[in-house]
């Protein structure tokens, strides 16, 4: 018989191996949807000239920004283990049209981002709180999500809005050092959420709940205040992004964001965030809503129809899945 | 074969030298195991001794790493739940695998392969009553729902649709743990039924009465290991004990306290889920109390509701004198409960995420501030509670799902020394832990009470209660039976009464 330190030794290298597997994988994952960008990157250089040439990158970069910001604020619902938000779309055009009316009254541009941001963390706060009282997200933020592309029906009677004002459209337009606006917000909310999930304690809550909801509860933290925190934080990041877009085109529409929930959604499952909750990375989402953004634009530039883009989209999701669901059992089992 | 005693006596199943490892744990270590027509072998051991590994490769779920496995004498490869099912083994589950929404008839011919495809329900019903009459369930009618059914009515069904499938070697894995005591008896007439008839029975329990009961022969598995088997009636409890823990019984546990403090938990009259009759109790500052009592007994329920983690239907839980409100478990947390609940994997720990993240989950208000994790204190109380747990530092940053079942059980139980609550709760301190590391987690529970600390723990192994608690409180079917002094019990008195205790007992 072997003796009960030999024993031990050899069960704390193991453990070791095991820990290092899972690191592994955590790096072999941000490779991995890194990597996707560059080969895309490199294969759009190599097939479509114009695809590089800073006029499109800049089209690129600014509508990865606004897929981003969705996505990263759908990050934290997906991290907590709610799945998705399917009212952002609609929350984004909502924003923008109750954006452009206010503008068309003359309101204070100040007032009006302020109005426009508060109300989308009380609508994303009560999907949260319908969340947290038992419903499902994904059918709570598709009711909601419904309601309020009817309730923006009614009030534009299907017609755009145009507000014609000129204060908000450096917000929407301008380059400080080249660079859209937009893209630079969506920068800077990456490094927030980065930030806010690694070092604080309600990122520490969401991941806590995502991953492990019961042993959140007996350690205190209550699920429904988290679930209420992250459909609010989905809905103002899917706000701003609408106010970006509002200010752009100086007009609020209704099929303004028509798409970009899917397109969000691919952002962060090529970012290789678990659907069950608890794993993932702002970084990683960012670097999915690029990917995503990019490879319509690729496919754009190539002229293929709306249904073939749809298609590869949902291959890339698909794609993307199944890898990183094998790299993490690979990484859990013995 | 002629009709001679050795005839009679050659086993139908032998096991020799059954090896299985996991990863670093040796689940079984050369270990031998046998089984004849028209006996009831039991196999006892302590949790983690390797019978549930056994059990697993007998249905064809585990391949040995070695060994040789004998049916009727002959060499026979196990690999495979359907070779099992050729060899007539069967598993009596213990997660039920019936299907509700089908009537009894159904059930009984589940996954059954023989006979024709299509059989009228009446046809079916008619099949099946023969087998429900053997496992004494003639009663039922065959086309009802088994929704309606009990437990153990939905056990016997499990073993009638076995015995239609023609099993001969049938293992009963703990059979009882979820069934009161005249539901036992219920299920201890089949077994000895189909023993009458020829079958061989392998009876899995950790109910060392049932094993006096029922058992023709025992067998006992220690750290992987086999003894050979023992006439029943050669043996008397405390042998079958000193078999099961060796020399560890006495090295287990640490020294019983000798300080009390004052009262720090009362409860008044507290009733909830799970509990037939209002409970009141008072421990004291350094004291260890043991809640003894079976599956379904209230031990585990009473922590339930004192943690907050399920509601209470009245009654009052006090930390040193003020009420705590009921259900609200971070309210529970802030005025100095700790609540370790039985099932880790459940809702103890976050698998996937680091040690040190574990450990200070419950006091992320302690390790921060204005909502910020600072990560000096963080790290600082992390290594703390590792020193104090014994948990190797080196691990703090390790994911947690990565540990050993006995390392886990220290980061869940350990986490609760960050808020420094004034009562730690602790249900089933040691399931799923081998024998090293449950020592350590006894004498760690015993460090937290030397400094003051109220412990109080529920389990339903007696040696356990015995060998840590102070004061003894007995549990049976929801209701509370006795609270005695540790020196006033001892292990027939407790296991009375939690088994079947006469009336008149309760009270101190």
């Amino acid at each position: 018989m072997r003796g009960r330190g030999e024993r031990l030794e050899e069960a704390a290298l193991a453990a070791a191996r095991d820990a290092a597997r899972i690191r592994t994988s955590r790096i072999a994952t941000l490779a991995i949807v890194g990597g996707a960008v560059v080969v895309l990157f490199v294969v759009g250089w190599l097939t479509t000239p114009q695809f590089l040439q800073w006029p499109n990158l800049r089209n690129v970069v600014r509508s990865a920004a606004m897929i981003g910001m969705i996505a990263l604020g759908m990050t934290f619902i997906t991290l907590s283990g709610n799945f998705f938000s399917l009212s952002v779309a609609q929350t984004g055009a909502f924003s923008a049209i109750a954006f452009a009316f206010m503008m068309s009254w003359g309101w204070p541009l100040p007032l009006a981002l302020l109005a426009v941001l508060a109300g989308a963390l009380l609508v994303g706060a009560a999907q949260g709180g319908l969340v947290a009282l038992g419903g499902n997200p994904i059918v709570v933020t598709l009711g909601v999500g419904a309601g309020l592309f009817g309730l923006g029906s009614v009030l534009t009677d299907n017609k755009t809005i145009r507000h014609g004002n000129t204060a908000a459209d450096w917000m929407g337009t301008g380059r400080p050092l080249g660079i859209p606006t937009q893209t630079w917000a969506f920068i800077i909310l990456c490094i927030i959420a980065a930030i806010v999930l690694s070092r604080t304690r309600f990122g520490r809550n969401v991941l806590f709940v995502g991953g492990n909801k019961f042993a959140a509860a007996s350690s205190g933290i209550r699920p429904s205040r988290v679930a209420i925190q992250v459909f609010a934080i989905s809905a103002f990041a899917a706000s701003i992004a609408g106010l970006f877009l509002s200010a752009q085109f100086g007009e609020g529409r209704l099929d303004s964001f028509t798409g970009d929930d899917i397109n969000a959604i691919a952002a962060i499952l090529v970012g290789g965030a678990a659907l069950q909750g608890g794993e993932g990375s702002p970084l990683r989402t960012a670097l999915g809503a690029v990917f995503i953004a990019a490879l319509e634009n690729l496919m754009v530039l190539r002229q293929y129809a709306f249904g073939v883009r749809k298609l590869w989209v949902g291959v890339a999701i698909l794609v993307a899945v199944s890898l990183f669901n094998y790299l993490r059992s690979r990484a859990r089992t013995t | 074969m002629t009709d001679t005693p050795t005839a009679v006596m050659a086993p139908t199943l032998s096991m020799r030298g059954m090896c299985k490892r996991f990863g670093h744990i040796q689940a079984l270590d050369h270990a031998d195991f046998e089984v004849r027509a028209g006996e009831v072998m039991a196999l006892v051991g302590e949790n983690g001794a390797g019978k549930s590994t056994l059990v697993k490769i007998l249905a064809g779920l585990y391949r040995p790493d070695a060994g040789e496995v004998l049916l009727d004498g002959e060499p026979f490869d196990l690999g495979g739940v359907l070779k099992a099912e050729h060899a007539r083994i069967a598993v009596v589950q213990q997660e039920l695998s019936l299907v509700p929404t089908l009537t009894i008839a159904e059930n009984v011919f589940l996954g059954s392969s023989r006979g024709r495809t299509w059989r009228s329900p009446h046809r079916l019903a008619a099949e099946a009553a023969s087998y429900l009459e053997r496992v004494g369930l003639g009663g039922l009618d065959p086309l009802r729902s088994i929704e309606r059914l009990s437990v153990a009515e939905r056990q016997l069904i499990e073993v009638a649709r076995l015995v239609a499938r023609d099993a001969r070697i049938l293992i009963f894995d703990e059979p009882t743990a979820a069934l009161s005591e005249a539901e036992t008896d219920g299920v201890k007439r089949v077994v000895r039924k189909l023993r009458d008839e020829g079958g061989s029975i392998i009876y899995v329990t950790h109910r060392l009465d049932e094993v006096f009961d029922l058992a023709d022969r025992v067998t006992v598995f220690r750290d992987g290991r086999s003894q050979p088997p023992t006439a029943v009636s050669d043996l008397d409890v405390d042998e079958l004990i000193h078999r099961m823990l060796g020399s560890r019984l006495e090295a287990m546990y640490p020294a019983h306290g000798t300080t009390r403090g004052e009262v720090v938990l009362s409860l008044e009259d507290l009733r909830g889920p799970g509990l037939a009759a209002p409970v009141g109790l008072e421990v004291r500052r350094g004291e260890i109390v043991g809640l003894a009592g079976q599956v379904g007994s209230g031990a585990s329920a009473l922590l339930q509701v004192v943690s907050g983690t399920v509601t209470s239907f009245g009654g009052r839980v006090r930390v040193d004198g003020k009420a705590v409100p009921p259900f609200n478990i971070s309210a529970a947390i802030r005025m100095g409960i700790g609540y370790a609940s039985s099932d880790r994997k459940k809702d103890g720990l976050f698998l996937g995420r680091k040690v040190s993240e574990n450990l200070t989950a419950p006091s992320l208000h302690l390790v921060s501030r204005t909502g910020w994790v600072m990560r000096s204190r963080e790290r600082s109380m992390g290594e703390r509670i590792a020193a104090l747990f014994k948990i190797d530092p080196g691990r703090l940053r390790s994911i947690a799902g990565t540990l050993s079942g006995g390392n886990q059980q220290k980061v869940a139980v350990g986490k609760w020394l960050g808020p420094e609550p004034a009562v730690l709760l602790v249900d089933e301190p040691t399931r799923g832990v081998d024998v090293g590391a449950r020592a350590e987690i006894y004498g760690n529970l015993r460090d937290l009470a030397e400094q003051g600390m109220a412990v109080v723990f529920a389990s339903s192994d007696v040696q356990e209660i015995l060998g840590l608690a102070d004061t003894i409180v007995t549990f049976f079917r929801g209701e509370m039976v006795s609270i005695r002094r540790r020196q006033d019990t001892n292990t027939a008195t407790i296991m009375r009464e939690i088994t079947h205790p006469t009336h008149g007992e309760v009270g101190p």
